[in-house]
């Protein structure tokens, strides 16, 4: 008991730390990368050229992140018609939790399953959620570390922004 | 360049037995028609020299071989309908290429592209390779198939073409492996 | 940026259309007109805080000209009315205040125009209608206002004669502030003038032994102190009387009255010996003074109650020469000023900037007529004589810069109109040799063939021009004949024709969603300049159409103003010379005025010289 709550706290520790770090990769090609998804097809990020994309690394075992899903369900819900997509990147070594969990939030956007967990190497996450907006040329436009209450209508201003190039 | 080399010598000796068969065939054929004959295959042979001469700058403008690389391709040869899932490859045990296909993916290599999965540097010698691909076939879902073959690596740039076929065997789709130097 | 065949000529239009739009953004360049833009609120206060107010004025009554204060209108209003009340046109402020009231407007406003009408009655003398306005206040003024209020009302009362109403206006007024001192200053006096000397002598009492914080109030006090005296000398109260007077400053402007009041104390009291004191202290003082002129004739008088005739009879004689002297620089004077070499000296250093009600000459410059006109500077009709000058020098500087403008103006609009003129055929060129029809229809063709791309999938057709080439290359090798031969070689050539074909095509293939979204961009880009391109061109059609007629406006309107300025300044000019006549002869007056003092004090003297020969004469005889 004693080492899972010390384990814990070390996670929670890391992701309160790095909530304020950036990965750098503001301005720079989104790297390209396929994964299965829940839906059971392959996924590759360069297809969505175009379009305006929202990668979102998460684990069932990152309070905030189950916080912050619903919420962006509903940004996906609103403007999945205009151009807009949402990646959900679960980074679980056991992707049927990420299932249940995906099931249980009633989510819609696609889940894509990471369990070698390049792609989140690939990206830098270091902490949990981390957030990536793509615009539509296929750049990193902004990068978000970590979720707090309020931070949905940062979002919402991004993603029209970059629409609306 | 080696094989063309042994090729045209493989091609002097067939015809020359091309011709000594229709010799012993029957009415021995005229020095005219020989000649005619020889003929179409030195112009052929040429133009298939030719050919090669265009191939392998066309290589230079697609492909930029180095000399120390193998490019290892996948493409598609199916009659019956098969979704392509994903394909594995490992050289000398050692885990090249993970590549999940998205449905376009899959269906451009229906249409004919030729994807171009891993590109190696390899020292000259034998190596080992092990190719493993996943899909959905039309009565089966989840559908594997593999392939391993040892292949030498030389001095010069070397293509692997794994091809996924049911050529051989109907709605059975296989990898049947090409090389080239 | 990729060139396919496609991709090409869609780049060719949209460079054309770019460099379309600066061609059409030079042509259409407005040249904004003569008018004053808009003129905030703001602005109009900026001008009345520097206490500008004609500048103020003519923004605020351009702005309602063009209508900019519709949320304002009262307050602009209000405001305007303050301006001419500052700027002493009282009777376009009363009207505008007297309009504002009628109109209905909110609390607040009415009461603030009830206040400043107040003030325009009481400054055209009708005391009752001011007191009425001021009784028509409901709630608070601003605090500034407030304190302004009371004095009015205060001033009022003393003007009315009801001395008691204003002592009780003041006495709510807490702390000493100048306008409390300045108020119960007035009331004394007044208090003294109709007789009451015991009430006036306890304000005037207190005012007399203030402790002052500026040198306003120093001389406050210095007069109040005065002003008890002499209350009491007239009172005959003579022991009573030297105590304020000995308060005034010895080095003050009100020490030589006080000197004069002092020994006249003393006098009174038959102290003839003590009254020399200070009389022969005055006596040796500045002859232009009334009261050293008084002592002259005070201390002979003196000296003769003390039995020191043949002194007396000297000292008399010194008058009446002193006197004749003083009178006869009066006079060299007077006739300095009647040469108008005096308006000169006057106003040979006044930067003129500033104008309005407030402005006050403090200082007058060095002259010999500097010492006579002392007392004008105290003189309101001087002042206000001085200020109205002021202002119509102002007004000649002003109307002579507008004549200059308006040249300017002219040859601005002239020069507008050969530049217009300049570049109309060339506008007229970009404009017929932009196919703005053609482009737009060809985009129209690119939209549909795009369309059609995306709808087929056509990787292809979104190829580089080298891929294409490529591609085609290819595609013809593979149609070679030699292909088709059953030879190994054959077969591996046509197996890596096959190997080669299909890399191109899957490249060709996963580049497509990315190079066909580009596109697009690009198209729609171009969409929206061509847009805005036709916008510009119906708007350079337009302009072309209306900017002659315009020019034609503007250079008419200018054309109206030059005379109306000349006018203007001919009677402003005239204006100018009335009022310096005005001056002169206030000041002449003024000179004679003091002539005919001298006039008076030698007849004085020369009676009282008489007067002690006859009493010689006598006993001259008698003695015989």
């Amino acid at each position: 008991m004693k080492i899972k709550k010390l384990a814990l706290g070390l996670v929670l520790g890391i992701i309160a730390a790095a909530s304020l770090a950036s990965s750098g990769m503001e301005g720079k090609v989104a790297p390209d990368f396929a994964l299965r998804s829940n839906s059971g097809a392959n996924i590759r990020l360069s297809e969505y050229r175009g379009d305006v994309v929202m990668i979102n690394f998460w684990a069932t075992w990152c309070g905030p992140c189950r916080q912050e899903m619903p919420l962006l369900d509903e940004l996906y819900a609103r403007y999945q018609r205009v151009g807009f997509n949402l990646l959900g990147v679960n980074i679980d070594d056991d992707s049927s939790r990420a299932m249940r969990m995906v099931e249980e939030l009633g989510i819609r956007f696609p889940v894509l399953f990471d369990e070698r967990k390049e792609v989140s190497k690939l990206y830098n996450v270091e902490a949990m959620p981390a957030t990536i907006l793509v615009d539509r040329a296929g750049n990193v436009r902004f990068v978000h570390h970590g979720y707090k209450p309020g931070d949905e209508e940062k979002y919402l201003d991004q993603i029209r922004a970059l629409l609306r190039e | 360049m080696t094989k063309t080399i042994i090729n045209l010598v493989a091609i002097a000796t067939l015809a020359v037995s091309g011709v000594t068969v229709a010799q012993d065939a029957g009415e021995a054929t005229s020095r005219e028609e020989f000649r005619g004959l020889d003929q179409d295959v030195q112009n052929l042979k040429k133009q298939v020299l030719d050919l090669n001469r265009d191939l392998f700058l066309l290589e230079e403008a697609l492909l930029f071989p180095a000399n120390s690389q193998v490019a290892f391709f996948i493409s598609m040869d199916v009659g019956e309908y098969f979704e392509l899932d994903s394909v594995n490859i490992k050289i000398d045990g050692k885990e090249v290429a993970n590549y999940l296909y998205t449905v376009r993916e899959a269906d451009a290599l229906i249409r004919g592209g030729v994807h171009r999965v891993h590109m190696a540097n390899l020292k000259t010698g034998e190596h080992e390779l092990i190719a493993i691909f996943t899909g959905k076939g039309p009565h089966v879902r989840d559908y594997r198939r593999g392939a391993t073959m040892s292949f030498n690596k030389g001095i010069g740039a070397k293509y692997v073409e794994l091809e996924i076929t049911d050529r051989v065997r109907k709605q059975q789709p296989e990898f049947v492996i090409k090389e080239w130097e | 940026m990729p060139q396919g065949r496609y991709i090409v000529r869609c780049l060719i239009l949209c460079l054309a259309l770019s460099v379309m739009t600066p061609l059409a953004q030079a042509a259409q360049e407005n040249i904004g007109p003569v008018t004053i833009e808009d003129p905030h609120y703001g602005e109009v206060l900026f001008y009345f805080y520097q206490e500008d107010y004609f500048p103020a004025i003519v923004r605020l009554l351009a702005a309602q000209d063009q209508a900019q204060f519709d949320e304002h209108a009262d307050q602009a209003e209000l405001l305007l009315g303050g301006l001419y009340l500052s700027y002493g046109q009282h009777l376009r402020a009363a009207e505008i205040f007297e309009r504002l009231l009628a109109d209905g407007v909110t609390p607040d406003v009415r009461d603030r125009t009830w206040f400043f009408l107040a003030k325009i009655w009481y400054q055209r003398g009708y005391l009752d209608r001011s007191r009425e306005a001021l009784s028509s206040i409901e709630n608070e003024l601003p605090l500034n206002l407030q304190r302004e209020a009371l004095m009015l009302r205060a001033q009022i009362a003393i003007d009315a004669g009801e001395y008691d109403q204003a002592i009780s206006l003041l006495q709510n007024w807490q702390g000493q502030t100048e306008w409390a001192s300045y108020a119960k200053f007035n009331i004394g006096v007044a208090l003294v003038r109709s007789g009451r000397v015991d009430e006036a002598r306890t304000l005037l009492d207190d005012l007399g032994n203030l402790n002052p914080f500026n040198e306003e109030m120093t001389s406050l006090r210095d007069r109040a102190n005065l002003a008890l005296g002499f209350a009491l000398l007239q009172d005959e109260q003579p022991y009573a009387a030297k105590a304020p007077l000995q308060r005034v400053r010895l080095e003050g402007p009100f020490s030589n009255k006080a000197l004069l009041g002092v020994g006249w104390a003393d006098a009174e009291t038959d102290n003839y010996r003590r009254a020399l004191v200070p009389w022969m202290e005055l006596r040796g003082r500045d002859l232009l003074d009334s009261a050293v002129q008084e002592s002259m004739l005070a201390v002979p008088y003196a000296m003769a109650k003390l039995n020191s005739i043949s002194q007396a009879a000297d000292h008399y004689l010194d008058a009446i020469e002193a006197f004749y002297e003083e009178s006869t620089r009066i006079d060299r004077t007077i006739g300095h000023i009647n040469s108008g070499a005096m308006f000169n000296d006057f106003f040979a250093d006044d930067s003129l900037d500033g104008m309005g009600w407030f402005w006050q000459l403090d200082e007058l410059p060095e002259g010999p007529e500097a010492r006579y006109l002392f007392h004008l500077l105290a003189s309101h009709e001087f002042q206000e004589g001085l200020k109205n000058y002021r202002d119509l020098n102002y007004l000649n500087r002003n109307l002579q810069d507008w004549q200059e403008n308006i040249a300017v103006y002219g040859n601005m609009i002239e020069t507008r109109l050969e530049a217009y003129a300049s570049r109309l055929p060339y506008v007229e060129d970009a404009l017929a040799s932009a196919d703005l029809d053609g482009m737009v229809s060809r985009k129209l063709e690119f939209d549909a063939k795009l369309e059609n791309i995306e709808e087929t999938h056509d990787w292809l057709a979104l190829a580089t021009q080298p891929e294409f080439d490529m591609w085609g290359d290819i595609s013809d090798l593979e149609n070679t004949p030699a292909l088709q031969a059953s030879l190994p070689e054959a077969e591996e050539a046509r197996d890596k024709i096959k190997l080669l074909k299909g890399v191109l095509q899957w490249q060709l293939e996963r580049d497509f969603k990315d190079r066909l979204w580009r596109v697009q961009r690009d198209l729609r880009q171009s969409g929206e300049a061509l847009v805005a391109t036709q916008r510009s061109r119906r708007k350079i059609t337009e302009t072309m159409r209306t900017e002659p007629q315009r020019l034609a406006e503007l250079s008419a309107r200018v054309d109206g103003l030059a005379p109306r300025i000349e006018a203007m300044q001919v009677q402003v000019a005239l204006a100018l010379l009335n009022q310096r006549v005005f001056l002169q002869s206030i000041a002449v007056g003024e000179l004679q005025a003091q002539k005919q003092r001298l006039d008076i004090y030698t007849v004085q003297a020369r009676f009282a010289l008489a007067a002690i020969y006859d009493v010689s004469a006598s006993f001259g005889d008698a003695s015989q």
